[in-house]
């Protein structure tokens, strides 16, 4: 799948990169690496335990029975007398000593108070109280038994074998009081299943490693649509609605992208429709604008003339004139500005821009306003600054900002420039009330009152949204603030 | 999710730690017990049940055969009288003649004089006591009555009669009558033998009980 974006896409204004995709601690690759981690190790853990549980329980009762089985033969042909004679029992002991199966053991015989064993000590530590108890239990038939014991780490294994013995020839076994012990460690049989623990740790370190490729690839299948359909979404939201996801598949993600490619043709046809009705609307009021401009200049050369004529008519006839003339020239104004305004939003105004200096362009542009007057203005300017700017256009931000400080704030108003890093800030604050809070946000919207009863402004309510325009072009900014101790300040931020 | 892959992780650790190595045990029961062959033959001995240390039944098989070593001396229960040989002074019935070994087996009254006078040297060595009153003269002995089978034809009982006081006597004294005169009449194990005393007699008891 890859985004495709149309070429004859209108662009956003800003051009702004995909931002770079974060590293999710806890995303979904991590997520299904984990998950199938998890599989696999549940997996071979249980069964390396399983394994290992009946193993070594096969390997430790083979090894019992063996022994059990071996010690029973080995004491079913002893030969003793009643009391034992220890020598002899001895000599017995340690012929079985060495005949332990599956290895040697050490052997230890007891009867009443005589204690033989095979080795140097009369009893074992290791044989338990409990063993010693179940072999000589006074039943009419006794039991052997085994135990296993771990003595300092040492795992062994105590078997007990009573001995029984025949009343007569065809009578019943009957206890001799005698008892054989057998104590045999269990070294070689904990060996293997150590190495069976090994073993089974060093198989499932490699299946873990194993389950990592599944679950990379999983994780890939997933979050590949996911990143196209991440960048899809960035790209429209730069304006590029042309934005479609190839969707092949039939999984939800497949789903996903064709529901996304119809949501997105939706959109764009609306944009369209919403983008060519503005466009009329700015088209007919430019149209507007250019239609009255004729017969406007007509006006105003024939207001003139009426003008310098007035002083010889009568006070109503003269005042009527003037009056006439006065709107002739404001209205002249407005279908300028609209004009101007008509070409900003067709996009055919252009910047011519020159490097100049900025502390002069200011101070002409207050020479040419006639706004001398320190008591009017006061002009703060750090002198050298050499900008590249569009000087008419320029002008027209300085006038508009002080035209509109003076008519709205009070004098004086103060116009500082400096540069700050590489950017040239014009400020221009007044001594007036400051601005409405709740107007702040609308003042460089187009005939925007900020006084509702006041409805006839001197001003054409365009030169606020011709300045940001102009500063627009210009690549800056201008924003509207009020001061901490009262009044109104505006600032002109552009690149140098 | 992250609560079941904790119970997973649970498992595998109990799984895994109650599983390593090599565990201790309780004591298991593996089969019966081995038959050792007792020396001499059964013909040529005679069983006795003395007490050993714990109190438990300690059966000690004297030599009557013609190879049989001089007896040796033995000593009752009180220790008081001095050590005799319980070879002569049984009374005529009761000597153990090594010239006339018995035909199939000893008489009873002769293995029953033979435990009253106690165990020897050697068998108080390996721990054999007795709880028999001592003899206070050599005639004592313990009469053996065969008396057949009981009434169901079933359980072989048998009858002693003894010349002391038997209920006071402790319930090892018992026993070990009722086992050396069972062994010695080649009865099984669940034959019910009596004691009676002058004082009385004691309910039938058995050795393997």
């Amino acid at each position: 799948m890859r985004t495709r974006t149309g070429k004859g896409a209108p662009s956003g204004r800003r051009r702004g990169r995909a931002p770079r995709l974060r590293p999710h601690p806890f995303g979904l690759r991590t997520r299904l690496v984990l998950a199938f981690l998890l599989v696999a190790a549940v997996g071979c853990g249980t069964t390396a335990a399983l394994t290992y549980r009946a193993a070594r329980n096969a390997i430790l009762e083979q090894a019992q029975n063996t022994a059990v089985s071996a010690f029973r033969e080995q004491v079913d042909a002893l030969y003793v007398s009643l009391p034992v004679d220890p020598e002899s029992l001895r000599t017995d002991l340690l012929r079985i000593a060495r005949q332990g199966k599956p290895r040697p053991w050490r052997v230890y015989a007891e009867y009443g108070t005589v204690r033989v064993s095979s080795t140097d000590r009369p009893t074992s530590t290791v044989i338990t109280p409990e063993l010693r108890a179940r072999a000589q239990a006074r039943d009419a038939t006794p039991h052997a038994g085994f135990q296993r014991v771990v003595k300092n780490g040492t795992p062994y294994l105590t078997i007990a074998v009573p001995a029984v013995f025949l009343t007569h020839v065809e009578g019943t076994a009957r206890p001799t009081g005698l008892v054989l012990y057998a104590v045999m460690e269990l070294n070689e049989e904990e060996a293997g299943i150590e190495a069976m623990v090994t073993a089974a740790r060093d198989g499932a370190l490699p299946a873990l490693a194993v389950a990592l490729v599944p679950a990379l690839l999983a994780a890939r299948g997933v979050l590949r649509p996911v990143r196209e359909l991440r960048h899809a979404a960035h790209s429209m939201g730069r304006g590029r609605l042309d934005t479609r996801i190839h969707a092949k598949g039939s999984d939800e993600l497949a789903d996903l992208a064709r529901t996304f490619n119809e949501s997105a043709a939706a959109l764009e046809r609306s944009v369209a429709e919403l983008r060519s009705a503005e466009a009329r609307a700015r088209r007919f009021a430019s149209d507007v604008s250019h239609e009255l401009r004729t017969p406007l200049t007509g006006m105003l050369a024939v207001t003139e003339v009426l003008d310098e004529d007035a002083g010889s008519l009568d006070s109503d006839t003269a005042r009527a004139v003037r009056l006439i003339s006065a709107e002739t020239g404001k209205l002249a104004v407005l279908v300028e500005d609209l004009m101007e305004i008509s070409r900003f939003d067709a996009r055919a105004a252009e910047l011519h821009t020159d490097e100049v200096d900025a502390a002069d362009c200011v101070r002409k542009t207050l020479q040419h306003r006639r706004w001398t007057d320190p008591a009017q203005v006061v002009p703060h300017l750090t002198e050298g600054i050499r900008a590249r700017l569009d000087p008419r256009r320029f002008d027209v931000v300085v006038a508009n900002l002080v035209g509109n400080a003076l008519r709205h704030g009070e004098a004086p108003v103060t116009v500082r420039l400096y540069a700050e890093g590489d950017v040239l800030v014009t400020e221009v604050s007044d001594r007036g009330p400051g601005i409405d809070p709740e107007v702040l946000p609308h003042v460089f919207d187009r005939f925007y009152k900020a006084d509702r009863a006041r409805t006839r402004s001197e001003g054409s309510g365009l030169g606020l949204a011709i300045t940001l325009e102009n500063v627009r072009l210009h690549g800056g900014t201008v924003t509207a603030a009020n001061l901490p101790g009262g009044g109104a300040v505006f600032t002109v931020r552009t690149p140098l | 999710m992250r609560r079941r892959a904790a119970a997973a992780a649970a498992v595998l650790l109990a799984l895994a730690a109650g599983g390593c190595g090599i565990r201790e045990t309780d004591v298991v029961e593996a089969g019966g017990a081995a038959t050792v062959v007792v020396q001499p033959v059964p013909e040529e001995r005679m069983t006795l049940y003395f007490l050993g240390p714990d109190g438990g039944m300690l059966p000690v098989v004297r030599d009557v055969g013609p190879h049989a070593p001089s007896p040796s001396p033995t000593r009752t229960a009180d220790g008081s009288g001095t050590d005799r040989t319980p070879y002569d002074g049984f009374g005529p019935e009761y000597e153990i003649s090594t010239g006339a070994p018995a035909h199939g087996r000893i008489p009873t009254g002769k293995v029953l004089a033979a435990l009253l006078a106690g165990p020897t040297e050697a068998e108080r060595a390996a721990g054999a006591t007795t709880a028999l009153p001592g003899a206070a003269d050599w005639t004592t002995h313990v009469e053996a009555a065969r008396a057949g089978t009981d009434p169901a034809g079933s359980v072989p009982v048998l009858g002693l009669r003894a010349p002391f006081p038997v209920r006071d006597l402790p319930e090892t004294a018992v026993r070990q009558l009722v086992c050396t005169a069972a062994h010695a009449e080649h009865l099984a194990d669940r034959a019910e033998v009596t004691l009676t005393g002058p004082d009385g007699t004691l309910p039938a008891g058995r050795c393997d009980d």
